[in-house]
């Protein structure tokens, strides 16, 4: 089960720090390749131009910002998004009310199997 | 407008009933009375197939000496006649104005209803007016419960990320004391000094009603949470400066870790060393303002390793301010102490407290 995600490579995208940690150390963890992490869309968007991530985790909250363009853009491409967000679900907007979310904190093997999933019925 | 006609001698009392919105039922509720009745308890003395010929009739109708259903009220007010005017809203029947005499010295005469009769198109426009102006009234009140939801609901989800973000702060806290810690005992010890110092810091965000914390206040309850103040050999000082909560669990933490640092290895427990924290605030070349920390250790003899305890304070200057702030540090580990410099954008929020006080 664990070589489905093994060396996959993941955009991590969120603003704080220790959340960006512990997700990197989550997924490294299953020998996954973290892309970033970055705080910023404008931080993702450069790095994006040099690399071509498998999945992407979003942060929606990002300072002031939100990361629904991105998730537009990366899903676009075909990048199965994973939303992480401290809002409950009604902060949504309706688009992407039916995409994959975690609710933090969110725990090592809820975002495993998460990521899973997407990587299983994602189009790559 | 009853008063009125009860003090211009029209009638001993008077009263304005309107009509129920369900007209079928021909129910009649009393807005206003004036006179000798005001005392009376209970409703107007009317009986509903006289209000209900008034209406339907379209013209003003005189019962003289209303029959036993209407005699009188509980407590004694005799009727002796009452008449009813009905007034409209265009075709519709809106309510009656009733008069009353209460004894033989008054009775309605056709004067009385010509009189009434100029007067009921005013008392039409008054209702209209006092319905259209209530409504307003309600739909402003509407409005501004629904503003105050909003804000609520806001608000509520505003707390709601911050707790879990929080929570996520603390989870990797934990992970990370729990990796770096040679034992329980010791992981135990760090984790709640890390714990009190994130809470001391949500006390004054909680306390501040702007959400903002003062920089100085912070310090020094770090500090004085170990039994530090200021003296010959510890100085704090800078400018008043307020920093958001997100900078200030930041820094909070960063300061902390110097401190547990320096009781350990550095200034704080060294005899004769000394530490001078101090800030600063001036503008980047794009005009932001930024704040200029500086932590400096004097006078101890070994080489501190500051965060070497357990690369947790470390990491947190080196990496999570950069990341989390955009701040630039350094962090000197060498002979005669610790030396720490944090430069980071802070936003001036003046104008914009000042816009949001009269909210608070």
């Amino acid at each position: 089960m664990r070589d489905q995600l093994k060396g996959k490579r993941i955009l991590v995208v969120e603003d704080d720090y220790f959340i960006a940690a512990d997700l990197t150390r989550a997924l490294q963890r299953d020998q996954m390749i973290v892309i970033g992490p970055v705080a910023s869309v404008a931080q993702a968007n450069e790095t994006l131009a040099d690399n071509a991530p498998d999945a992407a985790i979003l942060d929606i909250e990002l300072g002031s910002k939100t990361s629904y363009r991105l998730a537009d853009r990366l899903m676009e491409e075909q990048v199965p998004v994973l939303f992480v967000t401290g809002y409950d679900g009604w902060h949504l907007p309706e688009p992407y009310l039916s995409q994959p979310r975690l609710t933090k904190p969110a725990g090592d093997k809820e975002l495993i199997s998460a990521l899973r999933a997407m990587i299983r019925s994602g189009p790559c | 407008m009853c008063d009125l006609l009860v003090e211009s001698n029209l009638a001993h009392s008077a009263g304005i009933s309107v009509l129920s919105t369900s007209d079928a039922t021909r129910d009649f509720r009393e807005i206003a009375r004036s006179g000798a009745w005001s005392r009376a308890e209970g409703p107007p003395p009317l009986d509903a197939r006289s209000c209900s010929r008034a209406i339907v009739l379209d013209q003003p109708l005189l019962v003289a000496q209303p029959g036993p259903l209407c005699s009188g009220s509980k407590d004694g007010i005799p009727v002796h006649e009452a008449l009813l005017i009905p007034f409209y809203h265009g075709a519709a029947p809106v309510g009656l104005i009733w008069l009353l005499s209460h004894d033989e010295r008054r009775e309605f005469d056709r004067e009385d209803l010509r009189l009434m009769g100029s007067i009921s198109p005013f008392v039409s426009a008054a209702h209209r007016m006092n319905a259209v102006s209530h409504q307003r009234r309600l739909s402003s009140f509407g409005q501004a419960a629904r503003q105050s939801m909003e804000r609520q609901k806001v608000l509520v989800a505003e707390l709601q990320h911050r707790v879990r973000n929080m929570l996520s702060i603390v989870r990797y806290v934990f992970s990370r004391t729990v990796e770096t810690s040679a034992d329980i005992d010791e992981a135990s010890m760090h984790f709640k000094g890390r714990l009190d110092a994130l809470a001391r810091t949500q006390v004054i965000v909680a306390q501040s009603p702007s959400g903002l914390v003062d920089l100085e206040v912070m310090i020094r309850d770090e500090l004085l949470s170990v039994g530090q103040g200021d003296g010959a050999t510890l100085i704090i000082d800078g400018p008043p400066v307020q920093i958001d909560a997100v900078a200030a669990e930041n820094i909070g933490l960063a300061i902390h870790e110097l401190t547990m640092n320096a009781i350990k290895f550095g200034a704080l427990g060294v005899p004769g060393a000394t530490l001078d924290i101090g800030w600063s605030v001036n503008m980047d070349e794009r005009g932001r303002p930024i704040l200029n920390l500086r932590w400096v250790e004097t006078g101890v003899p070994i080489v501190p390793v500051v965060g070497q305890r357990d690369g947790f304070g470390k990491e947190l200057i080196e990496k999570a301010l950069p990341y989390r702030l955009g701040a630039e540090t350094r962090l000197d580990i060498h002979g005669g102490g610790v030396r720490c410099f944090i430069s980071t954008p802070i936003e001036i929020r003046g104008t914009a407290a000042a816009m949001e006080a009269p909210d608070a």
